[in-house]
């Protein structure tokens, strides 16, 4: 048993420091705080499942499979590394905010990655058909300049390698039925050449993706052209 | 000087942490009821002196007194009250850089053969050598496992309760006190001169 009357001296210390119980509100308030942050990243890590989707169901990677010089290089660069550590990163954040709270706790690790990935997966798939994934590429193209637009929009760095024979823009001009002008994430102005007759299937300001061998400074030669996915046809890139 | 109203006396903590918010020396009581337990807890899982532990006692009853209006009803008083004195064990010792190495007092002798006896150390040690022997080896342990067979076997807490005072999942608790058993064992039998020097 202690010699110290404690009570006495806790009960002093309240009384000489003004000590008060912190207000109600502030726990709701902090509790709340946690669990809207907690949310948001979670609707985060679905913003970034819903551009996961996209990349997973446009064809680049059976164009690029198919008639790349170097295929499974162009892949592993075009891949969304970005907005897979988004996705992790965000439900980290999620997991610590959550554990934080009053009951929080008795979630483990491995119970909250199975609940924070299932969320985002539906909410992904949710946002997808909404066409989310679309909008947030179209947004960065438009708004983000390179670096960081590849950094997010990593298919657009992969088709913007014209030295290993992909090329990505917006068409401008038809020059004639093989020939066009284009230009590229970058800003860039490329003419393009193919064997193909363009002027069936292609129209100024629309987006297109292509496979070839670069030939001049600013000339391309494309072996095969596709439309760049998209549900709205035209796009312009940012000029520079 | 308190004035202490004979009715709180009667009342149970959880009613005491709601009248202590509008009568401040309703907390005496609650102080009263718990400091004698979280003193001897505090000494279990730190490297603190006596005197010390009454510093560190103080500061556990203002978090306390704090943190009135944060505590949730739906658990036990106790709970709380040791989750907070643990958070704040801890952080002590932290700052400190210390490694705690713990005390336990006497009158823990029958808790720390409940630990002996699940841990198996008892078939090989005399009686009287044991509590020695168990203390010795609580003290050459990582403190998270010490912490853990402490909150089980010497304050004597469910699953549930170690949960909430330590914010783990049950499973995990669960599995901090399979790997304590472990290390406890492995300790004694990798320094069998514990139970020849007492």
């Amino acid at each position: 048993m202690t010699d110290r009357n404690i009570e006495n001296e806790v009960l002093e210390t309240i009384r000489e420091h003004n000590i008060k119980p912190t207000p109600r509100w502030e726990f709701t308030l902090k509790d709340s705080a946690i669990w809207i942050s907690g949310i948001l990243c979670i609707l985060i890590g679905a913003m970034a499942t819903s551009v996961l989707i996209s990349y997973a169901r446009i064809d680049d990677w059976r164009i690029v499979l198919e008639s790349a010089r170097h295929p499974a290089m162009m892949i592993l660069k075009g891949l969304p590394y970005f907005w897979i550590l988004c996705l992790i990163g965000f439900l980290g954040i999620a997991y610590v905010n959550i554990r934080n709270t009053k009951r929080g706790y008795i979630l483990s690790l491995g119970a909250f990655a199975a609940i924070g990935i299932g969320a985002s997966l539906i909410l992904g798939v949710i946002l997808y058909d909404a066409g989310f994934g679309n909008i947030i590429e179209r947004a960065i193209i438009k708004s983000a300049r390179p670096p960081m637009m590849f950094l997010m929009h990593p298919r657009m760095m992969m088709w913007s390698d014209p030295d290993r024979g992909m090329l990505a823009g917006t068409v401008l001009d038809i020059r004639d039925a093989q020939t066009f002008s284009l230009q590229d994430a970058e800003g860039r102005m490329w003419m393009v050449r193919t064997d193909q007759n363009v002027s069936t299937f292609i129209k100024p300001r629309v987006m297109i993706r292509s496979i070839g061998q670069r030939i001049g400074e600013s000339e391309f030669f494309a072996v095969r052209i596709s439309p760049w996915p998209d549900r709205t046809p035209i796009f312009f890139p940012p000029p520079r | 000087m308190i004035h202490l109203d004979p009715e709180w006396l009667k009342k149970t903590d959880e009613d005491l942490i709601r009248i202590s918010l509008t009568h401040r020396d309703a907390f005496a009581v609650l102080v009263e009821r718990y400091q004698a337990k979280l003193k001897r807890y505090v000494l279990r899982i730190s490297d603190v002196g006596s005197e010390e532990a009454d510093d560190l006692l103080q500061e556990i009853f203002i978090k306390i007194y704090k943190n009135l209006n944060g505590f949730d009803p739906e658990q036990k008083c106790s709970s709380w009250v040791y989750r907070i004195a643990h958070n704040t064990a801890v952080s002590h010792y932290r700052k400190r850089n210390a490694r705690p190495e713990g005390h336990l007092e006497t009158g823990d002798e029958s808790l720390l053969e409940r630990l002996a006896s699940e841990t198996d150390i008892s078939k090989d040690v005399e009686a009287r050598e044991r509590t020695s022997a168990v203390q010795h080896i609580l003290s050459l342990m990582d403190p998270k496992y010490r912490e853990i067979l402490i909150l089980k076997f010497l304050e004597e807490k469910d699953y549930h309760e170690i949960s909430f005072i330590l914010k783990k999942p049950m499973g995990t608790v669960a599995t901090l006190i399979h790997r304590a058993k472990k290390q406890f064992k492995d300790i004694a039998k990798s320094h069998p001169s514990i139970f020849h020097t007492i």
